[in-house]
């Protein structure tokens, strides 16, 4: 009986209302992954639509198509004259992201030359942040290997084999990977290009989520207790100006999660190496490949690696977002009436750095969005530090100007917030009571 | 005897409340002063001492410290003015010695002031060695010690302290009220404020009875036993507050 009691008693103390909302934002935050992750999985991995564009456009590989058509593939066909050189154009030309190219000569060089001829497996990369990118490009690699066996099929069955001709037969058809970034192209698959700019750049996601985790607790805790001890009061009746104390609070919080974030980073390197068996990002790409290419080449071919004007640009956004960061969590701090509220008011910050952190993470495109959830993802601001990634990649510079400037005002007027919460009353008589509804706090006469 | 402290009517109301909290409140403290304002809680004692310590801005009215308007000229209020704030803290991760080189640190710049700020407190709080540990083992009356110490190092001109030994035990309590007469009688002024009659009675020169965030009565300890033909302060208060008269 005294047990119950006590576990009474326990259990109202654990279970209470932040509990409750917590848990029900992680289950809602899971459930809504979980979707996006689906359909970045079966867009991925099970579907069977494939453009081909077939410039040879003879019988041959009409028949070869069509037989595609019949193992299960949804063929969008493109009929053209010429190979265009310009691979990235003619994709955008016929609004599609993936495609198989045959080329004007297929037929004649394994039926007259009788020699292995190449098709173009086409894929547009979309991010070098998502781990639904490294997915993408299934359907086009599923199609090009059925086209490689239906072509071997064909010589034997229709054109009969001679024993020294089957080593041409059963590799006829070369599969050249073409990855899209934007308007450039490289010869290497978007499986290989991903693996290691996703090795690269979760590194900067990782450090990014960490650094605003870090400072907004350290800052929302260091404000919330000295007020809670009422160290603040004796704070702010020395001469010495308000902004100076915001400053200094401010400067230590950013630095101390610097180092913080850089310590974990050192600690999240070691972890992946262990995934990649230490080998470098371009090892693990060129071993993705496969197919001689080297990967190194192809991430520059797509202006994929950072130059120093990029590291400049990530860096200042990342320090528009840690001051963001930190100017919100000065007003949560300075709403806290207790230990307990101060758990509770961190939790805005935990769904604003998590939400698009795992968005981006699991490559959802503000182009697949829904006008309304776009809206929503974009008005948190850290959303624009995420992307600015890809933004710089793909050579998007208007997306990543336009997301800084709302950063910057959204910065300034969370800053002017803060400013005026301590430099007036407010810092005294505001706080959040989470038994009651918001008020305002009267303090001790 | 100069004007330390000048209070003129003021008020304030906060935020969606339908009464001031500090309701005209006037009233002056000397040099070498130690005036109290006692009241029962809610009564308006911590918001009047927070306006004048510039913490709250008031609705109404104004105070002057040593010349210097809270209204117009609060960096200037600071620079003569310290504050104790009722149960405060300090910080925990730093020793007793850091504390009062930090807190010396806001209101000086220079090296050998802090050093004799850090001196005069040495001598004041009484904590020997125990300066040198951090602030995380003491005892809430080495605490309340260390801050009193810090609150009057730097000389203010007015030293504001919010019950300045709540929660403390008999022995500690007496130790701070002597110092803070010790220090009045070198010409320090204080506003205090507590719920202690027996404190105010023993320690102050001047007493203020506020209520419902009106100063009713305003005069020594012995002017206002005389004054309502009570034996101590506790029979003042009580007839004060239940007649509510204003003089």
């Amino acid at each position: 009986m005294k047990f119950f009691n006590l576990l009474k008693k326990e259990i109202s103390e654990l279970f209470t209302k932040q509990t409750i909302v917590s848990m029900v934002f992680t289950v809602a935050l899971l459930i809504a992954m979980g979707q996006l992750v689906n359909s970045s999985m079966q867009k991925a991995i099970f579907s069977t639509d494939i453009t081909i564009i077939d410039c040879d456009n003879t019988e041959f590989t009409g028949e070869i198509i069509s037989k595609l058509s019949e193992n299960g593939f949804n063929v969008n066909l493109v009929p053209s004259d010429t190979a265009s050189d310009n691979i990235s154009s003619e994709m955008k030309k016929i609004g599609a992201d993936e495609a198989i190219i045959i080329p004007q000569g297929f037929t004649d060089t394994i039926l007259k030359d009788k020699k292995p001829a190449a098709i173009k497996s086409v894929c547009t990369m979309k991010s070098t942040t998502s781990v639904s990118s490294t997915m993408s490009g299934a359907a086009v690699a599923d199609a090009s290997s059925a086209i490689t066996k239906l072509v071997k099929e064909k010589l034997y069955a229709d054109f009969g084999v001679l024993p020294e001709e089957s080593e041409f037969a059963n590799s006829a058809v070369e599969i050249e990977s073409v990855t899209i970034a934007g308007d450039r192209t490289a010869n290497a698959s978007v499986e290989a290009i991903s693996s290691v700019t996703m090795m690269r750049n979760m590194i900067v996601l990782m450090m990014i989520f960490i650094l605003v985790l870090f400072a907004s607790q350290m800052i929302i805790t260091a404000i919330a207790t000295e007020k809670i001890d009422k160290t603040l009061e004796t704070l702010l009746s020395t001469p010495v100006s308000r902004m100076t104390i915001i400053l200094s609070k401010m400067t230590a919080a950013a630095l101390v999660s610097i180092i913080n974030a850089v310590a974990y980073m050192i600690g999240f390197s070691g972890y992946m190496s262990g995934f990649s068996a230490g080998m470098s990002a371009e090892e693990v790409g060129n071993m993705v490949s496969s197919g001689g290419v080297d990967i190194t080449e192809a991430i520059e071919a797509l202006n994929f690696g950072f130059n120093a004007v990029d590291f400049v640009l990530i860096g200042l956004q990342m320090f528009v977002t840690i001051l963001i960061a930190l100017s919100i969590s000065i007003i949560l701090g300075a709403l806290a009436k207790d230990a307990k509220s101060t758990q509770t008011l961190i939790m805005p910050i935990m769904i604003a750095i998590m939400l698009p952190f795992i968005i981006t993470l699991l490559g959802g495109s503000p182009d697949e969005m829904s006008m309304p959830v776009n809206i929503l993802i974009s008005a948190i601001p850290f959303t624009h530090t995420f992307r600015a990634i890809d933004y710089i990649a793909f050579g998007n510079m208007t997306a990543y100007w336009l997301g800084l400037a709302y950063q910057i005002v959204f910065l300034a007027v969370c800053m002017a917030l803060a400013v005026r919460i301590f430099t007036t009353d407010k810092i005294f008589t505001v706080s959040l009571n989470f038994s009651r509804k918001k008020q305002a706090h009267t303090p001790e006469n | 005897m100069s004007t330390v402290l000048e209070v003129k009517e003021l008020s304030k109301k906060y935020p969606k409340a339908e009464k001031f909290a500090a309701d005209k409140v006037s009233f002056s403290v000397d040099e070498g002063d130690i005036f109290a304002l006692i009241g029962s809680n809610g009564a308006g004692k911590t918001t009047t001492i927070r306006m004048i310590a510039t913490l709250l801005s008031p609705t109404s009215g104004d105070a002057v410290v040593d010349g210097n308007s809270i209204l117009t000229a609060p960096a200037k209020v600071r620079e003569c003015i310290t504050y104790l704030p009722d149960e405060a803290g300090a910080y925990k991760t730093m020793t007793g010695y850091d504390y009062l080189k930090f807190m010396g640190g806001l209101f000086s710049d220079d090296a050998e002031t802090i050093k004799k700020y850090i001196a005069k407190a040495e001598a004041i709080c009484g904590l020997g060695d125990r300066l040198k540990d951090k602030i995380g083992s003491y005892s809430r009356g080495m605490i309340r010690k260390l801050l009193l110490a810090r609150a009057v190092m730097t000389s203010p001109k007015l030293a504001i302290l919010d019950e300045p030994t709540s929660g403390l035990d008999v022995i500690n309590a007496l130790e701070i009220r002597n110092m803070i007469k010790s220090l009045a009688s070198q010409g320090m002024s204080f506003l205090i404020s507590s719920h202690n009659m027996l404190e105010i009675e023993y320690v102050s020169t001047k007493i203020g009875i506020i209520s419902g965030g009106k100063l009713l009565v305003t005069g020594s300890a012995n002017e206002l036993k005389e004054r309502y033909n009570a034996e101590n302060l506790e029979e003042v208060f009580e007839r004060v507050v239940k007649s509510n008269e204003v003089l």
